[in-house]
């Protein structure tokens, strides 16, 4: 009986993995080699040959470099606006237990539910007025606001974590608050503010819709590929896939130790 | 009073900054939607957009693959979540959670090297010796197959964010009750019945809204693997702002998807709370 | 209401390397009050979730009424329990937690229902019954755990330090109630506690464990009166018994000052040549009187109607238990009743001397 289920146990773990790793390894081997090789079949399952063949063709084809750096530099400055924001406010809130917190708390929550397209269509016409239109700025403005509701919930349970205790120590000791701040709580929230910059990474590496919306020439990677793929040929998909997917598969695993805390913090809010 | 204050001014921009982005984006919505050009209140886009044809399937499809996903992926990520919170398997979270970074964009793309022409499902069915030539799964012939593949696609790239909710919801619940099912006469059907399944509704509501409202707002992962052959709202949106640069009509469609979210969300909560 | 003994053998548990049991035997008579007592991490609650069968052992046999339950995972083996932190389900009125294991066995509605309020007025919560959980304060979810567990149809009851998390009053009200429960209803209990004044009051016999280890089984009067070796000893009664170490050449000696011991413990040491022993007596035994040892005073501790004296003799402090206020001077003269004089020899109790 043990044995049986044991057996059992292992094959649900095994047909796991697979469902979730082949379709990786399946984008992997194709955009690993030829062109040629893209259109032969039957497929072996163990490509034939590794080439940078097609990740080259991707590389070179007309806009790839541009939206690719245009990708990094939104993603930059999302970062950077999440950060200063988001940092003064949940430490606000992981502070205090003051009037309207919670009020806020939900506000931030909901707000992150309303819909992209309600969200990229009408700022159009705004960022047309604010010469924003088309511009990396604006794109990474709505990326920022897209991340911030996360960010919030992560810091703020980031902060909590870090007992009060230890701010008190320092200023017992005779650190002002903005010295105590960055010597004795800011450290400590390092490695967990990280893991939330990543996270904004993430999104906006990831988010398509608005960046195709808000921009005409000045595309990130993922709204230039939506924006061209239609005419491409297949293996400039695959390659796309392939290229889009590798950041945030690192990513994810540099952040995977964060991964329950965002959530159980989301939980824990509601 | 003095460092309440203080508290609002750390919270001002933060607060100021969704209210802008948020909710601003909203009043225009409405302002695009109801108003042509030249300021005069009308009815005219949402005519145009409810007679237009696509309108009908890409609600229907939308809605489809809401009800089609969503069931899917709660099932499927509660059953590996209790395999995952019993075994402790943690290296075997980090596996199933790294499609929660791959965009619905690349989720298409990469559900296209199992589907295409010369992909691997084809590549694989001809080795069994199950067809002779490739079958054009992806083709306007096969809308189902189309509905199946975007289906597969999806649930494989964010079951995972359910998956997430659920196991963080389990570890919540004290091994303590766990016990006390058993201890009490409970085998594994009755305990998941009557203790897990009920401990663990918060967690499964905010599941539900979450990928609900994000359900509705597929469309990368359609485009790449159906191309327009099956329309969907967002797709829509994209297309009547994008291609036929009528932001008026991209407007109302964003209006219908919030609404339709907002209806469901609605849903869920009064049906999850008779069921207490 | 039948109930079942309950039989461990040759019980052995490691968790990694760590052997937290090591090697366990018990007998749980049928209507037995046992109470397993021990320090914290000595495996107790370990043995306990054992028998409930939440816990596997690495080797050794686990039996109720005869029949091995070795294997059986906990919904067969017929046990029920009270929890430390009484995991009473937050999602149910008190009504269904207290029938939620006659539920599981598939009894019918009205059946549960008498015997929910059986139970409940009992425990005298018939009050509460639609409430839920997070509405009641800890005595009142206390009552609730025990009822469920006394609902549901048991060989053996199991229950989990049930009183550790109430406040002092309380607990000792409870205490009372459950002694007053157990000898009406004469169920087979096995309960875990690191209080001995609740192992004391309840346990028809105790069970006192150390390092995964059971080190005597006895009354509770044994066990006071007769603890098995000199860890029993320390750990039992408040304050402890005292233990001092003993050279004899004829006369017992205290680092060198003499220690008054009878005839025929000095007899059972010369004729067994013992050289070195440990002796025990309680702090309530001993008399101070004009006659005897005598030590000074170096510490008072007074809890109430009484006072523990700490008095200083060679290198040892010696403790005895007075009437607050009795003894005056500091200079003290003290001796130790014959009968109340226990022997330890390579930490073991001598019993027959």
């Amino acid at each position: 009986m043990r044995v049986v289920r044991k057996l059992l146990e292992t094959l649900f773990a095994l047909i796991l993995i697979l469902w979730v790793l082949l379709p990786i390894y399946f984008i992997s081997s194709l955009s690993l080699s030829t062109r040629k090789e893209v259109f032969s079949f039957p497929k072996p399952f163990i490509p034939r040959e590794v080439s940078v063949d097609i990740l080259r063709f991707f590389v070179e084809a007309h806009g790839t470099v541009r939206s690719l750096l245009n990708s990094v530099v939104v993603a930059f400055i999302s970062i950077l606006i999440v950060l200063v924001v988001s940092l003064p406010a949940a430490y606000a809130l992981s502070r205090r237990r003051f009037r309207g917190r919670d009020s806020i708390m939900l506000f931030i929550l909901t707000s992150r539910m309303l819909p992209i397209p309600l969200l990229a269509i009408p700022l159009t016409n705004l960022y047309i007025a604010m010469r924003l239109y088309d511009s990396l700025l604006g794109v990474a403005l709505l990326h920022a606001a897209m991340a911030l509701p996360f960010a919030i919930i992560i810091l703020t349970g980031i902060f909590v974590k870090i007992s009060k205790d230890f701010e008190e120590a320092a200023y017992i000791f005779g650190a002002s608050k903005t010295k105590t701040f960055l010597k004795v709580t800011l450290p400590m929230a390092l490695p967990g503010i990280t893991a939330m910059l990543i996270f904004t990474f993430i999104t906006s590496w990831n988010e398509v819709f608005a960046a195709s919306i808000l921009t005409v020439e000045n595309r990130t990677l993922s709204a230039h590929v939506l924006n061209v793929m239609q005419a491409s040929p297949i293996y400039f998909k695959y390659a796309a896939g392939f290229f889009l997917s590798l950041p945030a598969m690192v990513f994810i695993f540099l952040i995977r130790n964060y991964l329950f805390e965002m959530w159980g913090g989301l939980q824990s809010e509601k | 009073m003095r460092s309440d204050e203080k508290i609002y001014l750390l919270l001002a921009p933060l607060v100021l900054y969704i209210l802008f982005f948020f909710l601003s984006p909203f009043g225009s919505a409405f302002k695009l939607a109801f108003f042509n050009d030249s300021g005069k209140f009308t009815l005219d886009y949402i005519v145009k957009t409810i007679k237009d044809v696509r309108f009908y399937s890409a609600l229907k499809y939308t809605v489809l693959f809401v009800v089609t996903i969503i069931p899917l992926q709660l099932v499927t990520a509660f059953v590996i979540a209790l395999y995952i919170t019993r075994r402790g398997s943690s290296w075997l979270m980090f596996i199933v959670s790294i499609p929660l970074a791959i965009s619905d964009l690349a989720a298409g793309l990469i559900f296209l090297s199992v589907f295409s022409e010369s992909g691997f499902l084809n590549s694989f069915l001809y080795s069994l010796g199950l067809i002779k030539r490739p079958i054009y799964f992806l083709s306007y012939q096969n809308t189902w197959f189309l509905f199946l593949a975007v289906v597969l696609a999806e649930h494989w790239r964010a079951t995972s964010i359910v998956l997430l909710i659920l196991v963080a919801g389990l570890q919540m619940i004290e091994k303590d009750f766990h016990e006390a099912a058993r201890i009490f006469g409970a085998g594994f059907i009755k305990e998941i019945y009557f203790v897990t399944l009920p401990l663990l509704k918060p967690s499964i509501q905010s599941a539900l809204i979450i990928r609900t409202i994000f359900a509705f707002q597929m469309f990368a992962v359609v485009l790449a693997l159906a191309g327009d052959m099956i329309p969907v709202l967002s797709g829509e949106a994209f297309f009547w702002y994008s291609l036929y640069r009528n932001p008026h009509i991209a407007s109302v469609y964003a209006l219908i998807i919030i609404l339709i979210s907002v209806f469901f969300t609605f849903v869920y909560l009064r049906v999850m709370r008779q069921e207490l | 209401m039948k109930s079942k003994s309950v039989r461990l053998e040759d019980i052995e548990k490691k968790y990694g390397k760590n052997t937290v049991l090591k090697g366990i035997n018990l007998e749980v008579e049928a209507g037995e009050f046992l109470v397993l007592l021990g320090p914290s991490g000595c495996g107790k609650t370990t043995t306990l979730r054992l028998v409930a069968g939440v816990e596997r052992p690495d080797s050794g046999r686990i039996f109720i009424g005869g029949r091995d339950v070795t294997d059986l995972p906990p919904q067969r083996r017929n046990v029920s329990m009270v929890f430390q932190n009484y995991a009473i389900f937050p999602h149910m009125s008190v009504r269904d937690n207290i029938g939620f294991g006659l539920k599981m066995r598939g009894v019918d509605k009205v059946t549960i229902g008498k015997k929910v309020s059986e139970v409940s007025r009992l425990l005298k919560i018939e009050n509460l019954l639609d409430r839920y959980p997070s509405q009641l304060s800890g005595g009142q979810r206390q009552r609730v755990a025990v009822a469920r567990a006394l609902a549901t149809p048991f060989d053996v009851l199991l229950m989990d330090e049930p009183l550790s998390n109430l406040d002092a009053l309380l607990r000792a009200e409870m205490r009372g109630e459950l002694k007053r429960l157990h000898r009406k209803l004469q169920h087979t209990v096995i309960y875990v506690t690191h209080d001995q004044v609740e192992a004391l009051t309840l346990g028809d016999r105790i069970a006192v464990m150390f390092d995964g280890e059971i080190n005597q089984v006895g009354t509770p009067e044994e066990i006071y009166e007769y603890p098995e070796n000199t860890r029993v000893a320390g750990f039992i009664g408040t304050p402890p018994m005292n233990l001092l170490e003993v050279e004899f050449d004829g006369e017992a000696r205290v680092d060198g000052l003499e220690f008054h011991i009878p005839a025929k413990i000095r007899k059972f040491l010369e004729t067994h040549g013992i050289k070195r022993f440990k002796l025990g007596f309680r702090p309530e035994y001993v008399e101070l009187r004009r006659t005897g040892m005598s030590g000074t005073i170096v510490l008072r501790e007074n809890i109430g109607y009484n006072e523990i004296l700490n008095i200083q003799f060679g290198n040892h402090i010696v403790r005895a238990v007075t009437k607050r206020g009795e003894v005056r001077d500091n200079r003290v003269n003290f001796s130790v009743p014959e009968q109340h004089m226990r022997i330890f020899m390579n930490e073991k109790l001598v019993r027959d001397i």
